[in-house]
């Protein structure tokens, strides 16, 4: 065996030190101090990446309503809009409160327009039902959950 | 680094700052929410949905028990209403938002509402006297007249009529207390006079000629240029049986478009009318009445009853100037109705077991117009 051999075998033979017992606490030490930071490191990208999606959609509603529908888009296949002006026929209808409604009764007697007022009143409750539930804040588990 | 983190964020908001603009500001009011009709819509939504019982309840609010267990429940599930009242009429403006280009088939639901509104007031505050609660009980008053105003706001005449009502349930309401409140004659006055000045008949005429009778004449034209003989059915829409043969025997759009610009001119007859001294009105008010019935069939149709609104609004300006001057005189003494500068005055004075009563000069409906102050034995 010459002299290199010799080297080799010895250095095959050598064998770390095992770890001390205060290097494994002083790693375990350094992994718990660094758990926050990465957690808030994970946070702040879920954050970013929630702050820019946020500001692109707005971005993006901000020039659709800029920008308008192209033209040529399938408008007909939207359903129609309902009309900003009241139909005439709406005058006529003795079951909504018009001014046509209410003149006609008070120019039959003044009792006839008292009574057609209590009607229209009694009929905006009927249709409105029992009071409206008053949202707090505790309602608002149930609405991000979808219960309302 | 954490300045970086937040500019996405920031970016967001940029970007979404239109829409955030209308925000509350630092105080939690907006000044968009200085509109009384706002806060009195929230007092109609907040409403009870009144049953039969109820109804009667509240249109009895002058005479039903007020031990009763349902009208105490009434007016626990009425709170918040009231309260939305309150706040509505402590703001000067109010707008309810109507289009007067809809002419007659303007829609206006808040009139029925408002009267139930003011019943539930009137109710609240007849216990809070009843209870010695001036303050509440007066809170309701001055609430119900705002609202009384803030309805009369448009000068639509039923608006007119509806505010007259609810200003006659004021007077009902604390004509028999006045003894026992014991207001200031000088803070009534200032309290009245502060309030927003109600809209007369003679304006509320000349409204209807622009907005009611100025909208057929378009809308027939429309309605026949859109497809021919409809401008006569819709025309045929107006006339209910009553209506004069004349009128429904019409055969052309053009007759009828003549006839209904003929009879606009009429509005301003009215309202000059209206405005006469009570003597003058009666003199020339039912010679008008029967020579425009005979000229002019379409005027029956489509004009109000001006004589009678004319003396429901004089019943009510001289009740409310009654129950003034019964406040001086609770105040100072009979003796001070000699001072006072009264519409429909001088009052004469009789008095009751506990209080007494003032009667106008002003018949309604032929008898002179009197006002209890104080409640009967």
């Amino acid at each position: 065996m010459n002299d290199h051999n010799r080297l080799e075998s010895e250095l095959a033979a050598l064998r770390p030190h095992e770890p001390s017992p205060q290097l494994g606490q002083r790693i375990a030490d350094e992994l718990n101090s660094n758990a926050p930071a990465q957690a808030r490191w994970r946070s702040s990208r879920a954050w970013w990446s929630g702050a820019m999606a946020g500001g692109l959609i707005a971005a993006c509603l901000a020039a659709g309503l800029l920008l308008g529908p192209a033209p040529g888009r399938n408008q007909e296949l939207a359903p129609p809009l309902a009309p900003l002006q009241l139909p005439v026929a709406v005058a006529f209808d003795d079951a909504l409160p018009t001014v046509w409604t209410y003149n006609r009764a008070l120019s039959r007697s003044a009792r006839d327009f008292e009574s057609v007022l209590d009607k229209h009143a009694a009929a905006a409750s009927a249709a409105g039902g029992a009071a409206p539930h008053l949202f707090i804040q505790s309602d608002m588990q149930l609405l991000l959950q979808g219960e309302l | 680094m954490r300045l970086v983190r937040f500019t996405p964020l920031l970016l967001g908001f940029v970007l979404l700052m239109p829409l955030t603009a209308t925000a509350q500001v630092l105080d939690g009011k907006s000044e968009l929410a200085a509109n009384a009709a706002i806060q009195y819509w929230q007092a109609f939504a907040l409403m009870p949905a009144l049953d039969k019982d109820q109804e009667k309840i509240v249109g009895e609010w002058s005479t039903v028990s007020l031990d009763d267990p349902a009208v105490k429940k009434l007016l626990e599930t009425s709170h918040n209403s009231l309260m939305y009242l309150h706040r509505g009429a402590a703001l000067q403006k109010c707008d309810w938002g109507l289009d007067y280009n809809d002419g007659i088939s303007m829609l206006m639901p808040h009139l029925g509402k408002a009267r139930d509104l003011a019943r539930l007031a009137a109710l609240d505050g007849r216990r809070a006297f009843e209870n010695r609660n001036w303050k509440a009980g007066r809170r309701d008053a001055t609430s119900m007249m705002v609202l009384a105003r803030h309805i009369n706001r448009d000068p639509v005449m039923i608006a007119l009529l509806v505010s007259l009502g609810i200003e006659g349930m004021v007077v009902d309401l604390v004509a028999p207390y006045a003894p026992d409140i014991k207001a200031s004659h000088t803070d009534a006055v200032t309290m009245f006079e502060a309030l927003p000045p109600p809209v007369t008949l003679e304006r509320s005429i000349l409204f209807e000629k622009k907005w009611m009778g100025g909208w057929i004449v378009p809308h027939l034209k429309a309605e026949e240029a859109r497809q021919k003989g409809a401008g006569l059915e819709l025309w045929g829409k107006f006339l209910d049986g009553d209506a004069p043969a004349s009128l429904k025997n019409m055969t052309t759009i053009d007759e009828v478009i003549k006839l209904v610009e003929d009879g606009i001119p009429i509005y301003d007859d009215l309202a000059r009318l209206a405005a006469l001294p009570n003597d003058q009105f009666a003199a020339q008010y039912p010679v008008f009445k029967q020579k425009i019935k005979a000229e002019h069939p379409l005027a029956a149709l489509l004009l109000p009853a001006i004589d009678q609104l004319r003396a429901k609004e004089q019943r009510n300006h001289a009740r409310l100037a009654m129950l003034l001057a019964g406040i001086a005189v609770v105040e100072s003494g009979q003796d001070k109705l000699k001072e006072l500068k009264v519409p429909f005055g001088p009052y004469d004075y009789r008095a009751l077991d506990k209080g007494f009563e003032l009667k106008s000069k002003l018949l309604y409906e032929g008898q002179p117009v009197i006002l209890t102050i104080g409640r009967r034995k």
